[in-house]
């Protein structure tokens, strides 16, 4: 019933307008400034944008900002209070009756350090609150813009310049923390992760979020091709793999119930993903490491295996 | 004091050879400092380091303006008017760039370090090799110690052994390739620049404020480019992938439909490339 309502059936029905325009000072072939340009496309002219410090955090640099859209930028941990306060002023100015109500959105545009560490507990208040608000991470697992350090958003055997690999210890020795879990315990309206190979998919979820109040969040794959190690030119493809494999599960829980929107019908091996990245390099070279592979494998195959629908 | 200024592009090894040669100079036995260039640009994006080096302690702080030596890791930053690599060298001051042919003329030293990393390490990261034929014609180190900087700095930096080790060959290599030109180090201070008086402001004068929006075309990060995606429009089916896939938003649809690419601004990531479903994009120089 859902999808007949959409706006988006193919990648032709994808918004002419940008709001996050040319010039910015990412890397070139940045996975999550994809997700970002999309998500834009799909929320539309008003929304108010509120970031933290980040890669994403330089979209607006004095004197110059690449988005349309009205910025807030905020420290570390308080992206969801600032939306707070922007929610709350521009709902105490519309009951003095000073402004008509804009019907604006308010999006949290965070890093993966900001939302799975530093900006969790605010995230958890905000979700709580029942704010109104959207919440998109992109997720290049790791804090990116300082030097590629790890996260709890790592996954386990990747390299970071806090994780090095070793001969005793292949990278990090933790695994992922599941944010959309963490999410979801918190009983949001909605919740999903995302990725830029499916651009269809990110659009729908976001106009289905559009319908919903209160918090509606997002995980979007983001493919970094200077932290990770890959080539700038293949970041949609590697962020493809990452949903063939299994390893990026595409899904959303609209009021808790959890369904995958995409499944890859044959599983591609994770080895197809892991080897485009120097970040897990260590893992094939100079010899393989059979073993930490074949437990990325047994984690993503047990996580598929638990999926119903 | 002899005051180094290296040019490069972000992902070149800037600031990983001003650490090497620092590094060098300490072991033997001066006083040294390097500093990158602080600023959030990225791969591609012009960079540069600094590398201060002393028979005293080095108290000089900041970027340096008049260098007595600029490094140079891509040649076509000479021409960008933005970057301006020899801006303030001094007089009789050494230029090391990153080009061929190879061969010294009066206090030029031209090497191909690209060619040879290529060669050597398998990819075009200089940081080794041009921070080795710098540590030569500065005459400020010998080979054991750059060599023993390079594979510091390099593990510093989490390189593998084995590429540790292909570095260390490049080094070598190019440490051999230049003459000791033994550049006179200068007493004097750099030239003083005023500082501009800042004075109070209240917060919304103060703190920087955006208000315009959407105004970064303007910075044209088209300079960053190393390849140039070239659409074949008598193949092209205007399908919209490559212009969904833009990260930089620098391709738009023109009237009719048909990606237009916005050469001001695209960074050359080579994902339209890449994503076009029936190859109609082709890759040129920038
Ligand atoms: C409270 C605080 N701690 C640390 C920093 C320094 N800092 C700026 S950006 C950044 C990395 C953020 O990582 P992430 O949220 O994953 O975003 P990414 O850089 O990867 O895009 C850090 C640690 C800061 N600005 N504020
Ligand atoms: S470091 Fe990674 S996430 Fe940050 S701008 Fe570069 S590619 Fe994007
Ligand atoms: S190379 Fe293609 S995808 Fe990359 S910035 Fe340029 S136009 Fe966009
Ligand atoms: S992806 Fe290729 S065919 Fe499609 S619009 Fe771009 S250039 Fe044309
Ligand atoms: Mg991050």
């Amino acid at each position: 019933m859902q999808a007949d309502q959409t706006a988006f059936r193919t990648m032709k029905d994808t918004p002419a307008r940008e709001y996050l325009v040319s010039g910015s000072p990412l890397c070139p072939g940045c996975g999550g400034e994809i997700a970002l340009k999309l998500a834009l496309k799909a929320m539309g002219e008003r929304t108010i944008v509120a970031f933290v410090p980040s890669c994403f955090g330089l979209l607006t640099l004095y004197p110059y900002s690449s988005m349309k859209n009205s910025t807030l930028f905020t420290p570390f941990a308080c992206g969801p209070a600032a939306a707070q306060g922007i929610v709350d002023g521009i709902n105490i100015r519309v009951e003095k009756g000073e402004i008509k109500d804009p019907r604006s959105k308010v999006l949290v545009l965070t890093g993966d350090g900001a939302a799975y560490d530093i900006g969790l507990q605010s995230t958890s208040g905000a979700i709580h609150r029942r704010l109104d608000f959207y919440y998109l991470c992109y997720d290049n697992e790791a804090y990116g813009n300082t030097g590629f350090q790890f996260s709890s958003a790592t996954p386990f055997a990747s390299a970071t310049s806090t994780t090095h690999a070793t001969e005793s210890t292949p990278g990090n020795p933790l695994r992922k923390k599941d944010l959309f879990e963490v999410w979801r315990a918190h009983r949001p309206p909605y919740v999903a992760t995302v990725a830029v190979s499916r651009p269809v998919d990110l659009l729908r979820k976001f106009e289905k979020a559009s319908k919903i109040r209160g918090p509606k969040l997002f995980i979007a794959l983001g493919v970094c091709p200077t932290g990770w190690g890959s080539e700038p030119r293949e970041t949609v493809r590697v962020d493809r793999l990452a949903v063939e494999t299994g390893i990026w599960p595409l899904k959303e829980a609209v009021g808790g119930r959890v369904v995958h929107t995409y499944v890859p019908r044959r599983r591609a091996p994770v080895e197809e993903y892991l080897k485009k990245q120097k970040r897990f390099q260590h893992l094939f070279s100079p010899k393989e490491n059979r073993g930490a592979v074949q437990a990325i494998q047994n984690a993503v195959d047990s996580y598929w295996e638990g999926v119903s629908e | 004091m002899l005051r180094v200024r290296l040019h490069g592009r972000g992902g070149q090894g800037t600031k990983t050879a001003g650490s090497i040669i620092s590094l060098a100079a300490t072991l033997e036995g001066y006083h040294a400092q390097d500093s990158p260039m602080y600023g959030p640009e990225r791969r591609g994006a012009p960079v540069a380091s600094f590398v201060r080096i002393s028979r005293d302690q080095v108290n000089e702080r900041g970027y340096i303006t008049s260098p007595d030596v600029v490094v140079l890791f891509d040649r076509s930053l000479a021409s960008s008017k933005a970057v301006d690599p020899l801006a303030g060298l001094r007089k009789a001051g050494v230029l090391v760039a990153n080009e061929g042919p190879e061969g010294t003329e009066g206090s030029v030293v031209r090497i191909d370090a690209s060619s040879r990393a290529r060669r050597l390490v398998g990819r075009d990261n200089v940081s080794a090799a041009m921070a080795a034929a710098t540590c030569r014609a500065l005459g400020i180190s010998r080979v054991e110690n750059v060599l023993s900087a390079v594979e510091t700095e390099l593990r510093e930096v989490g390189l593998a052994d084995q590429d540790v080790q292909k570095n260390l060959a490049l080094a070598e290599e190019c440490y051999s390739l230049v003459p000791a030109l033994g550049v006179r180090d200068q007493d004097s201070p750099e030239a003083e620049h005023a500082l501009a008086e800042v004075r109070y402001a209240p917060h919304y004068v103060s703190t920087s404020l955006i208000m315009s929006t959407g105004n970064s075309p303007q910075k044209k990060t088209g300079g960053w480019r190393t390849s140039r995606p070239v659409i074949d429009y008598s193949k092209c089916t205007n399908c919209m992938v490559c212009f969904v896939y833009c990260p930089d938003s620098a391709i738009h649809l023109d009237a009719d439909g048909a990606p237009r690419i916005d050469y001001d601004n695209c960074k050359g990531c080579m994902i339209c490339l890449t994503e076009c479903p029936i190859r109609a994009v082709s890759e040129e120089a920038p």
